[in-house]
């Protein structure tokens, strides 16, 4: 069964079309939002969310309609936005239990039980008295992503939760969001298609509030099967040096080139098009 | 079908941020510095003026006046954080929030009576000398003071959500004090929240001058009737229940109204 169903939602801020006509499906497992900044994937994970709704269009999450049983849906959700907001002042553990009071998880045995929990499974239970403001970047998300655990949400929501991280903090990170994924529906935003090619069974490439392409990563790949050279010369506008010296162009074959195996961002890069590198008509 | 059985969040919400405010480096500091105060008058007895309005209208300034803050920043820290995109997400809802910010104003409120009570065994087992001991509604002026402050403080977060609005609130708050607190001779300072019960007199305060007109059970309503109100404006901002809302504040406003004309000599 989908724990989310969009279909034809659209959301718009003035003139501006956040979502036209978007519409896709994700069940258990970890799906993958994939798009450029500024495609809509936060208004559409902020709508996941119940924060916001749409203008028209039908969403369904867990079974329910958010416009209509938002609470139920909301105690069964964990969300970790972009920018998470934390109390600077809390430490982990009081930030993590205030969240859990506001889960409506109110005995307090049973709430600092749990809260002890999740802060084990984002390993970090070493640091669970020190306050916030001292942890860095990469502890804070995982913070946040102990706050989204509580409860054992059956659909969690994350906001380009790697945003900003270091690489070996990334590679943390996924071990963790690829153990949730386990066993609940996850879905992430994100504009890093190695994040795609680690984490997601499937992914929904969207840019301009539409939906592009929805499968799975594999599937992306393989929409430029054949379509990716490797040459002495650059040819159009996706097309750039690597480090072996040549020129790596997705698309159209320049003369004298070889073909190339494909990887996601081929695939993702192609969808995109001109918009891929900023260039829009 | 199951029944989902649900405990509202808004009790034990209301003890998390009780405790916060309570811990808050202003209410500390506001509470230290009276039993300081307190602790000094003990120790040199100032005279029986200073001694009754430490008693009743003391807490006032100290701790009522940091208190305001404290739950100014307390009820509005989520939103300084920029908190309230993963708060909206979440089961407990903005309007509970509030109620639990309002009901943790219970918390210095307590903590008032307690310290008030303290006093009042200090000056037992001192002996200090008053020319009566106050009443039972006089020494509640002080805690209510507190508690008015605190559910002030909640709504100034909810409805003026800028830095230093709090500040200006407090500023007008001492402007109206300060004008009313002119009107002693008709008790028209009983308007006021620092309301001098007992006359003063002539520096050093030693002689008994008797006390300023006006009734002080009634004054002690009137300020009850101001902290509920205060509630009443800070659940109005985001409750859907807006009409049950603005009918407690039309309460409040009437008991005010009456408890403020009650008080008059």
């Amino acid at each position: 069964m989908n724990t989310v169903v969009v279909t034809n939602v659209v959301k718009s801020y003035g003139r501006h079309r956040a979502l036209d006509g978007l519409s896709f499906t994700a069940g258990p497992g970890v799906t993958g939002l994939l798009g450029p900044n500024g495609a809509g994937k936060t208004t559409l994970i902020r709508m996941l969310a119940t924060v916001l709704a749409a203008d028209s269009g039908t969403l369904r999450l867990l079974g329910r309609d958010p416009s209509a049983e938002r609470l139920q849906i909301r105690r069964r959700l964990g969300y970790l936005p972009q920018e998470p907001g934390f109390h600077r002042a809390f430490t982990v553990f009081e930030f993590v239990d205030y969240v859990a009071i506001l889960k409506e998880i109110v005995d307090r045995r049973a709430r600092h039980d749990e809260v002890r929990r999740v802060i084990a499974e984002v390993g970090l239970a070493e640091v669970s008295g020190k306050r916030i403001r001292a942890l860095s970047g990469g502890m804070r998300r995982r913070v946040g992503i102990a706050q989204a655990l509580l409860g054992e949400p059956e659909l969690v929501l994350l906001d380009e939760p790697t945003a900003g991280l270091d690489p070996e903090q990334r590679l943390r990170f996924r071990e963790l969001i690829s153990r949730i994924g386990e066993n609940r529906t996850v879905v992430l935003s994100t504009h890093q298609t190695e994040d795609v090619a680690a984490l997601c069974g499937r992914v929904v490439v969207f840019d301009g509030g539409r939906c592009m392409f929805e499968g799975t990563p594999e599937e992306l790949r393989r929409v430029a099967e054949g379509q990716v050279w490797l040459s002495a010369e650059r040819s159009g506008v996706l097309s750039w040096r690597t480090g072996e010296g040549l020129f790596r162009n997705i698309g159209q074959a320049p003369d004298a080139a070889r073909l190339a195996e494909p990887t996601i961002e081929d695939g993702y890069l192609l969808l995109l098009g001109d918009a891929a590198v900023g260039v829009r008509s | 079908m199951t029944v989902e059985v649900r405990v509202s969040s808004v009790p034990a919400l209301a003890v998390a941020k009780a405790r916060r405010l309570l811990r808050h480096p202003l209410v500390l500091a506001g509470f230290a510095l009276f039993v300081l105060a307190s602790v000094v008058e003990l120790r040199d007895y100032w005279g029986p003026r200073p001694a009754f309005s430490l008693l009743t209208n003391g807490m006032a300034l100290w701790p009522g006046v940091p208190v305001f803050f404290a739950a100014e920043l307390v009820a509005s820290a989520s939103r300084r954080a920029g908190g309230d995109e993963l708060l909206g997400a979440l089961p407990a809802s903005r309007t509970q929030r509030t109620a639990a910010s309002c009901l943790a104003a219970l918390g210095p409120f307590l903590v008032a009576c307690a310290v008030q009570m303290a006093l009042c065994v200090g000056y037992a087992v001192q002996g200090v000398s008053l020319e009566r001991f106050p009443t039972v509604f006089e020494l509640a002026l002080g805690p209510l003071c507190v508690l008015g402050a605190g559910l002030l403080g909640v709504a100034s977060a909810r409805w003026l959500p800028w830095a230093g609005a709090s500040v200006l609130v407090m500023v007008a708050l001492v402007f109206f004090n300060v004008v009313v607190n002119g009107n002693e001779a008709t008790g028209g300072h009983l308007f006021g929240f620092y309301a001098e019960l007992a006359v003063w007199g002539p520096w050093p305060y030693r002689a008994a001058m008797g006390f300023n007109p006006g009734h002080t059970g009634w004054h002690a309503v009137y300020l009850l009737a101001l902290c509920l109100g205060a509630g009443a404006l800070a659940m109005l901002r985001d409750s859907p229940r807006r009409r049950f809302w603005l009918g407690a504040g039309a309460l409040t406003v009437i008991a005010v109204a009456v408890a403020g004309l009650g008080q008059l000599p």
